[in-house]
């Protein structure tokens, strides 16, 4: 989204997320930081590379592409403000005093639109609640569907809840800038963490609408309507199989050689497999344990039923399909095997270089130029 | 602010009328989750989203009769015949095929042309519709899209100024382009699966399938920017998007620190660097938890006073270093004392006290949740074939616009309107009828 200027004045990882995708879209991204930096400056995971000390790797990566300057004073603020034509915000323990900053800023620009990041949104009783990731996970429901029936739930091995809300706030202020353009008019966003991951559920809300059902977790089992769409242990590690529809069911019993299986014709409704899955897994596994991940995956793609390897992140770093897509971006002064996802997509032939994240108040001078 | 309890849906208004990116039309091929996704979310913008659906592809056991289920309990999992459909109140009705509660969620707003291309004369009826569009959105496999013949080169020489988007599992090319897959193959593929476990067990998968739901979000995001990006050039735009690369963008910190160190990252359950305590602890109740974090050195002393309990108060907890080195032993106190108390009091009581922490909340809380209640969470959709029925809103509240909100359409429900509006008439669209190519009943 080129000749679109973006001020991001946002503390948390839903508002980097949401200027990350449109630094790589092409907008002019600046940072506002405070004098003390921005706080995912200050997050781990940490990297250190030769001499360097630690760095944040959350930090290079959501910071990438954008532009860095200071704002010790309001009317420097104001300025850059009134350039934007969209500003993000992020609620950080006040949510009027936010929601009042946004308005000044559309009454001095009417033509901005202006997003607000939050845990838990401008209005109801949890406005003013402090959230982390965990938190996120928690109160967005995902938590509660991951893990095991008989422990406690499972968060993600990171804040990707959190995320949900970044790209949500992306895509609104987007649709919003278009309405700008069109019109001449802003708009002021007010996107939560915990509705956005809410409102993104397959079907689980549905299914306590429609049928009052109360979704629980089935560890590296899918659900109540379909099996398999799970994990098999192989000789050197796990793999995922899902065999959903008629054909990939028959492929699977195929590829298994449990041709037997496909003579009860019950199981080919998937949700009866579900109900069975103890029994199909039993019969299953004499053909995933001795074979490597490899072999299993390439016998059950070969008759087209999906499935594929569980990659540690160092093999998915180098697996041959993302290396051929030139997924990943090398960051500059990382050393050589840095590696870190480039654009999300690609659009037509476009090439966004990727910029390393900016030192405090580097582009101070350009930007006030 | 505009927010839903205020004033209301806007379901039943005039599509054109609620956005500015009305005018704009898109001819979705999809299945599942993350191109219906997309799909939707532009049709609440404003768009004219035509689903173009091939007479099975509602599916569901094909020539098996759909019956229901007399004793079925509300609360009580369906049968499996009937599991999959998610029927409102599990009764398939007569036309089950347009009570499909999953369908019904992630297609409204949506017009739905029920149109074979590959019968006699679909394929001309599909050209012209590509010639008055702006958008042709998939999510199929690669093949798929070429079988169908909806590939970009091939779109863009009917209407110079297409915009495509190709939504697969690996992207459009690579050595894999062509595997099959769901979002939890994608999850193995990413590296993530394996990163995600207990301390002592895993990998493990998501609960839901959330590449999909992440495929959607930025599938959305990148047919908004080519659509940007065509009105800046006036030209054709094509999209290749792949769900595993749009996974990983959510990992962009743990990819640069295994890529330098070599080393996945360890399994660590619910804790994380740079915060401790944190997990994820029992509270009164079946299968009740609460999650818990505490990012710094003053949130610590105020969970102290609120717990009371001594064995909390050893000076080295005061430090973040103590606490992280004490996991397991703070993890019991504080396990034992969420134990005796309701979840959700006990989050209004520790974030009255300043101190994060959010109930494990079900698909069951979530509906009946207060605080999204009054964020207008969820939308009542009155369907012909179903009656009203509620689905979350579109998540986001503007000063200036809400959402446009339609029910999800039936089989080939507008089929007529759309083939009138390029110029066939009835005795045509009857001739239609009778190849086959069109239809708004699925085949018996």
């Amino acid at each position: 989204m080129r000749n679109l200027t973006v001020l991001d004045c946002s503390t948390s990882l839903a508002g980097a997320y949401c200027t990350r995708l449109f630094a790589t879209l092409g907008a002019e991204v600046v940072l506002a930081e405070a004098p003390g930096g921005h706080p995912l400056r200050h997050a781990p995971p940490w990297v250190t590379v030769g001499e360097q000390g630690p760095v944040s790797a959350a930090w290079t990566y959501l910071a990438a592409n954008k532009r860095s300057v200071v704002t010790g004073d309001d009317a420097a603020l104001a300025q850059l403000e009134a350039q934007a034509d969209l500003v993000v915000l992020s609620v950080d323990g006040d949510p009027d005093a936010v929601l009042a900053r946004a308005q000044r800023i559309r009454h001095a620009n009417p033509a901005a639109v202006v997003t607000i990041c939050s845990g838990f949104g401008l209005i109801g009783p949890y406005r003013a609640y402090r959230s982390t990731p965990l938190v996120d996970w928690a109160m967005g429901g995902y938590l509660l569907l991951n893990g095991e029936r008989h422990r406690e739930p499972l968060a993600g091995a990171g804040p990707w809840s959190s995320y949900v809300g970044g790209a949500t706030a992306t895509l609104a202020s987007q649709a919003a800038l278009f309405r700008a353009r069109h019109r001449g008019v802003g708009d002021l966003l007010d996107v939560s963490n915990m509705q956005a991951a809410a409102a993104g559920h397959q079907w689980s809300i549905t299914l306590y609408s429609h049928q009052g059902i109360r979704k629980t977790r089935w560890g590296n089992r899918h659900g109540e309507s379909v099996h398999p769409l799970a994990l098999y242990r192989c000789s050197d590690g796990w793999i995922v199989v899902g065999a959903v529809s008629r054909h990939q069911w028959e492929g699977l019993c195929i590829a298994a050689g449990t041709v037997e299986l496909l003579a009860d014709d019950a199981l080919y409704t998937p949700a009866e497999r579900f109900d069975r899955m103890d029994e199909i897994d039993g019969l299953l596994a004499p053909f995933f344990a001795p074979r490597s991940r490899a072999e299993a995956v390439q016998l059950l793609q070969e008759q087209r039923c999906p499935a594929g390897q569980v990659l540690a992140l160092d093999e998915a770093l180098r697996s041959p399909q993302l290396q051929a897509r030139a997924y990943w971006a090398v960051p500059e002064g990382m050393g050589p095997e840095a590696r870190m996802p480039g654009p999300a997509f690609r659009i037509g032939d476009r090439v966004v270089p990727t910029r390393p994240a900016p030192t405090l108040g580097q582009h101070q001078n350009e930007v006030f130029a | 602010m505009n927010h839903p309890h205020e004033t209301g849906p806007a379901s039943g208004s005039d599509w054109r009328a609620a956005f500015d990116l009305a005018g704009v039309r898109i001819l979705e091929f999809s299945v599942a989750w993350a191109g219906p996704q997309a799909g939707r979310w532009m049709a609440e913008f404003g768009a004219d989203v035509i689903k173009i659906e091939h007479p099975t592809s509602r599916g569901l056991a094909m020539g098996n009769a759909i019956t229901a289920e007399p004793n079925w309990q509300r609360g009580q999992l369906p049968k499996p015949s009937l599991r999959n459909g998610i029927f409102p109140d599990n009764d398939p009705g007569a036309t089950w095929w347009n009570r499909l509660g999953h369908f019904n969620k992630m297609n409204r707003t949506k017009r739905s042309l029920c149109l074979d291309l590959k019968a006699p004369g679909g394929r001309d009826i599909f050209e012209e519709l590509v010639r008055r569009s702006d958008v042709v959105l998939n999510n199929y496999s690669p093949r798929g899209v070429r079988s169908l013949g909806i590939d970009h080169e091939t779109l863009r020489a009917i209407n110079p100024k297409i915009v495509t988007i190709d939504l697969s599992g690996f992207g459009a090319t690579g050595p894999e382009y062509d595997q099959v897959s769901w979002g939890p193959i994608l999850e193995g593929a990413s590296g993530l699966a394996h990163a995600t476990g207990y301390v002592d067990s895993g990998p493990y998968k998501q609960g839901l399938a959330l590449p999909d739901a992440v495929g959607g979000l930025h599938g959305t995001v990148a047919l908004l920017a080519a659509l940007w990006e065509r009105d800046t050039t006036g030209e054709a735009v094509h999209v290749d998007a792949s769900q595993l690369e749009t996974y990983l963008q959510f990992a962009g910190d743990l990819c640069l620190a295994t890529s330098i160190s070599g080393n996945p990252p360890a399994r660590q359950g619910n804790r994380a660097e740079g915060l401790a305590p944190q997990g994820v602890y029992p509270c009164r109740g079946e299968d009740r938890w609460l999650a818990l974090s505490v990012p710094d050195d003053v949130t610590w002393a105020r969970l102290v006073a609120l717990v009371g309990d001594a064995a909390l108060e050893h000076p080295a907890y005061r430090t973040l270093a103590g606490r992280m080195a004490a996991q397991d032993e703070l993890d019991l106190v504080l396990g034992s004392w969420t134990a005796g108390y309701d979840a959700h009091e006990l989050m209004v009581q520790l974030q009255g006290a300043g101190i994060p922490a959010g109930v494990a909340m079900s698909n069951e809380d979530l509906v009946g949740d207060a605080h999204l209640s009054e964020q207008g969470f969820l939308v009542t959709v009155e369907h012909p074939d179903t009656g009203p029925l509620s689905f979350p809103n579109f998540p986001v509240h503007a000063e200036n616009w809400q959402p446009t909100v339609r029910a999800a359409p039936g089989l080939g429900q507008h089929n007529v309107e759309i083939l009138r509006s390029v110029g066939y008439d009835d005795a045509a669209i009857s001739a239609l009828v009778a190849a086959g190519t069109i239809a708004e009943l699925p085949p018996v």
